[in-house]
């Protein structure tokens, strides 16, 4: 049976990237691990080997050949795993292993010409190393491309059905007994019979088929290579019934602890010792009923990693495990759009070495708002809520993990924080600097804290407030600097953002950068002489600069909920100590509809954020004003560059028009290459497949039914062909291509001159190819 | 019934590419302005085919058979098949001989080199599967005795396809043993012309023909057809275009391998013809009307438009 060419292009497709998802999955887990490119690259060979054979006159060695191909790719995945490991170079779980197999399984079948469903079977190989892919890793470049497999696999399908219906016939009707189908009934019954059975015995799946999927979880088979979840699939959600480790979730159940907790239940039980240390440490506590509690004798398991979403289908173990801690390294858990500046600490003056904080702010007092939708009780700001500029509310979620302060690490603007179970505003106070906090020593590990803040639209820009005071640094140098960044720029806004990009363009972001202990004046140094250091000098430098303008700022400090640390599988960004941060806050003045006051106005701090690489979280856009924006873009793009967008817009339009010639002459080098390289009957085959694909490019590809005699005479100019065909390059195309044994009557030098007069032929007209087509047509039928 | 013997000469000192071309000249100059029916006749001739010409009365159909059967150098027999015709007829019978007291066997016009059996669908059933056996295994028995024919025998077997009252079609197993079927038509305007004036002033005695080949010599061009190389791409293709007559709704009944060993004979044929040492999947679709119209059975009149649809849709192996 031929395979089919119209569904190669999109089988190839499907492949590649179902294997590039692959791909990105092993580089997720292991980074750029020499060892797994080396067994790509040797799949590869391996693949590329098997059409070479197709050469070879011996049938026999031919299909041992390709079939020894296909053995040893099916082998290789676990060959070099098992090479990794005695060398300690790393290795894969078998699952992974299982789909290396299939990826390079699908590679060789697709390149067994041979084989009579090559494309149909290579396809579904594919469909489920791309669907494991996505499985083990979700993000941004997995999901794009699934997306782009889901399209070619639509395309796919559609052009297997179109080829079944136009291609084959149906079969003739006639009465026998299906044997094939009946035989794959009772294979599959077997088979479920054969998975049924463990669950007659009244054991799991998973214990049952202990050792086929060892790294999987739950069979107690562990394996140092496993992606996780070894027997943890209990401590991943959230308990109902029989909580059994402490996670950072709201639920109705609460375990008696010894740990520092934000819930509290008398029990007359309770140690003396861990009694007495409570007291002293006069932690405020949320109430609970002792009959929330459940009573616990033994060492509890903390997962800090929990709410991972999986299906809970799985049955229950009667036997107790001994469940390990898990932990993270991450320092919170923060839930909902990213990336969001957490801020912790904020710093008003400078000395040139050091932030302090000149407490002068006056903390706006807390009142507790039960009027909610959700019927939660949150603790708000008192004051104004309409803000016109701030409107868009965004909730997020904050789990603390190990982080140790009280300070709740909340977003810009926020406007209110809940905690479960919270009955009173007394749990929540503002630090002198402005900032929310918790009433307590620190913020107890796995709490999680609900807070709310406001979003400014993108498109609205603050009034910004000017200082009457002229720059109070006293520092010309910074003044006179600011003001040449700023020169001819309006006041307001305009100048924030050109002394942003300036410090985004020409400086360089360089964490482990140090600033010299004899500098007296580290922004100075930063600005003028290194141009490259830490987050913290360019929130500083900003802040200088932005001063020395008249505008009233303030640095702050905390974290920034990067969204390359997004978990699709659990929608979690996790914020690690290498997160920490410094960022700028400026004062702007708001309208606000205030119902007994009227419209007033309000002061509120707008995040600045002068560091490259790092993004403010804005208010999600319509859709309209995404296309206005992208439209501005664009807009804004081709005014700054006219000369160059024109010339690159001549460039594509004359690439357009004069792509086929383009192509042309890029299958013709290809053409010599491979003239020079080949014996007689390669450098005709590779002349042949010349005219191929330039009738192609010139939308006259060839029909499957014709033949070569009939494709050549309608395909190429008559002048041409009967110039240089008069069945001489036709005898050779014929012998190159169907005679196998046969020997030609030209020399090598007479074939070379033929293919080169042949690849010089000229396509015909469409038209008169068409009309040449109709009266060969009329012929026959005469 | 009417036999007609004609002298054979050796013709040694000619070439096999030679003589074909000769006997093409031959036939082209008996049958004016049919070259392409006459290549495949030719094709037929070669592969060790048997040919069935539908047409109608009058367009050369015994001229064929006789030019062909003095140019190869052979015997040449027609039997005008009626309903009447007894399978004896044609294969010979056994006459016992009153002075050697034993039966002696009178040999039948299936004995010739080229057999005209001319409106074969008049014949009965009987009598038309007297030729199954002949055709197929160049032999027959009669009376426990088996009689060799000669190897070059050729079967040219003519039906009228308009004139189908009294008439016993052909039955499936029948039609698979010819090679092809022919359509001669009539000739062209500017043809019929030069027919009628090279008519003017000439005799009977002058329709004598030349003979360019002994049969001998034609076995062993049959032979060297034989040993024409096919290969596995074209193997390939004509597999894909059999499953697809097997397929096609529109066939009673797809090919089968005898007629695909015969395609492939004829296609061979059709290669040594053209000069080369191998089949390409052109001679494959230039014979592939003839040879499947035959043994293709489907609704009538449309077997051409079926095959140039199978044609069409099975793809031909070029560099895959």
């Amino acid at each position: 049976m031929q395979s089919n060419a119209s569904l190669t292009g999109p089988s190839l497709t499907l492949v590649v990237i179902a294997a590039l998802m692959l791909q990105l999955v092993l580089f997720d887990r292991q980074g750029l691990a020499p060892g797994d490119w080396v067994q790509l690259v040797i799949a590869v060979t391996l693949a590329l080997f098997i059409p070479i054979t197709n050469r070879i006159q011996n049938q026999r060695i031919r299909s041992l050949l390709a079939d020894a191909c296909l053995l040893l790719l099916f082998a290789l995945p676990f060959l070099w795993d098992f090479i990794q490991r005695i060398f300690s170079l790393g290795g894969h779980p078998v699952e992974v292993q299982f789909a290396l197999t299939l990826r390079n399984l699908m590679f060789g079948i697709m390149m067994k010409r041979s084989h009579a469903r090559r494309q149909e079977l290579a396809s579904m190989m594919s469909c489920f190393v791309a669907l494991s892919s996505l499985l083990w890793l979700m993000n941004h470049w997995t999901i794009v491309l699934m997306f782009v497999y889901i399209i070619v696999g639509m395309w796919w399908l559609m052009g297997a059905y179109w080829n079944r219906i136009s291609g084959c016939f149906p079969a003739q009707s006639k009465r026998c007994i299906p044997w094939k189908p009946i035989c794959c009934a009772f294979a599959l019954g077997a088979f479920a019979v054969v998975l049924l059975l463990p669950l007659a015995a009244g054991k799991s799946y998973t214990i049952a088929l202990q050792g086929f999927m060892p790294s999987s979880g739950g069979t107690r088979w562990e394996d140092d290579h496993a992606y996780g979840g070894i027997g943890s699939g209990a401590q991943m959600v959230s308990a109902k019934e029989d909580a059994n480790s402490f996670g950072p979730i709201e639920t109705e159940l609460f375990l008696e602890s010894k740990m520092p907790s934000l819930y509290d239940a008398f029990n007359e039980f309770t140690e003396p010792a861990a009694k007495e240390k409570i007291k002293k440490k006069h932690q405020r506590a949320i109430s609970l009923a002792p009959s929330q509690m459940k009573k616990n004798h033994k060492r509890r398991s903390v997962n800090q990693q929990a709410s991972r979403e999986f299906s809970t289908i799985r049955k229950h173990k009667e036997e107790e495990l001994e469940l390990s801690d898990l932990r993270s390294t991450a320092l919170l858990q923060i839930e909902g759009r990213v990336p969001v500046h957490l801020g912790l600490h904020t710093y008003d003056l400078w000395d040139g070495h050091n932030l302090t904080t000149s407490n002068s702010v006056q903390p706006l007092p807390l009142t507790l708002d039960s009027s909610n939708e959700d019927g939660k009780k949150w603790v708000r700001y008192a004051g104004p809520k309409t803000n016109e500029l701030l409107t868009y509310w965004e909730r997020h979620k904050i789990r603390i993990l190990n982080l140790k302060t009280n300070r709740v690490p909340s977003p810009p603007n926020t406007v209110g924080a809940h905690i479960n179970k919270m009955r009173t505003e007394g749990l929540f106070t503002t630090t002198q600097d402005g900032m929310l906090a918790l009433d307590m020593e620190f913020i107890p590990q796995l709490s999680m804290i609900h807070v709310e803040s406001s979003q400014r639209n993108a498109a609205q820009l603050p009034q910004l407030i000017r200082s009457e005071i002229e720059a109070d640094l006293g520092n010309d140098s910074i003044n006179n600097l600011a003001r040449s960044w700023t020169q001819g720029v309006p006041e307001g806004w305009p100048q924030i953002e050109a002394i942003c990009n300036r410090l985004r363009e020409d400086y360089t972001l360089d964490s482990q950068s140090l600033v010299p202990e004899k500098v007296e004046d580290a922004a100075s140094y930063f600005l003028f002489d290194a141009k490259r250091g830490p987050d913290y000098l360019f929130a500083t430098s900003a802040s200088l600069l932005f001063r020395s303008l008249g505008y009233e700022t303030r640095v702050v400090s905390g974290f920034y909920a990067n969204p390359d640390h997004y978990d699709y599988s659990s929608r979690l960004t996790s914020v690690y100590a290498a997160d920490a941060h410094f960022w700028v806050e400026i004062l702007a003045s708001s309208p606000v509809n205030d119902s007994t006051e009227g419209v007033t106005t309000q002061e509120l701090w707008i995040t600045v954020e002068p560091s490259p690489g790092y993004e403010v979280l804005l208010a999600p856009e319509s859709l309209r004003s995404k296309l206005f924006s992208a439209v501005f873009i664009c807009w804004q793009t081709v005014s700054s560059y006219p000369l160059t967008f024109l010339v690159f817009s001549l460039f594509v339009v004359v690439f357009w028009i004069k792509r086929t010639n383009v192509y042309d002459f890029v299958l013709t080098t290809w053409w010599k290459i491979q003239h020079y390289l080949g014996d007689s009957r390669h450098k005709v085959i590779a002349t042949l497949r010349l005219l191929d694909r330039r009738a192609k490019v010139h939308g006259q590809p060839r029909a499957k039914g014709i033949a070569l005699n009939n494709w050549l005479s309608l395909t190429y100019s008559q002048r041409t062909y009967q110039e240089m065909w008069e069945g001489r390059f036709l005898h050779l195309a014929n012998w190159a291509l169907y005679g196998e044994n046969a020997q030609t009557a030209y020399s090598h030098e007479e074939i070379i001159v033929l293919c080169t007069q042949a690849a010089a032929m000229e396509i015909r007209p469409s038209k008169k190819r068409q009309k040449h087509s109709s009266s060969i047509t009329k012929d026959r039928h005469q | 019934m009417t036999t007609n013997h004609t002298s054979t000469n050796q013709m040694n000192d000619i070439t096999p590419v030679e003589a074909i071309k000769s006997l093409r000249a031959i036939l082209n100059e008996a049958i004016r302005g049919k070259q392409e029916v006459m290549e495949l006749v030719l094709a037929c001739l070669l592969a060790r085919g048997h040919l069935l010409l539908e047409d109608l009365p009058g367009l050369g159909k015994t001229t064929l058979a006789k030019v062909l059967a003095e140019a190869v150098g052979g015997q040449f027999a027609r039997v005008q098949c009626t309903p009447d015709l007894m399978p004896s007829d044609i294969t010979g019978f056994s006459v016992f001989n009153q002075k050697t007291r034993e039966f002696e066997f009178c040999e039948g016009p299936v004995f010739a080199d080229v057999l005209l059996a001319d409106e074969i669908n008049r014949a009965t059933s009987r009598t038309q599967s007297a030729l199954f056996e002949a055709m197929a295994e160049r032999q027959v028995s009669i009376d426990r005795a088996t009689h060799r024919l000669p190897e070059t025998f050729f079967v040219i077997a003519t039906q009228n396809p308009v004139d189908s009252h009294g008439a016993y079609p052909l039955p499936e197993a029948q039609l698979d043993r010819f090679a092809m079927k022919l359509s001669i038509g009539y000739p062209a305007r500017e043809t019929e012309i030069e027919i009628l004036a090279s008519d003017v002033g000439k005799l009977p005695q002058d329709d004598v023909h030349k003979t360019v080949l002994t049969p001998n010599a034609l076995r062993d061009i049959q032979n060297a057809i034989v040993h024409l190389s096919v290969s596995e791409k074209v193997h390939r293709y004509m597999i894909d275009l059999a499953e697809a007559t097997r397929k096609h709704p529109d066939i009673n009944l797809g090919l089968s391998p005898r007629g695909l060993l015969i395609w492939q004979r004829v296609a061979q044929a059709c290669a040594f013809l053209k000069g080369r040492d191998f089949v390409t999947p052109d001679d494959v679709q230039e014979v592939a009307k003839p040879v499947l119209g035959v043994r293709l059975m489907g609704e009538f009149g449309s077997a051409d438009n079926i095959i140039e649809t199978l044609l069409a849709s099975v793809t031909i192996p070029f560099w895959d």
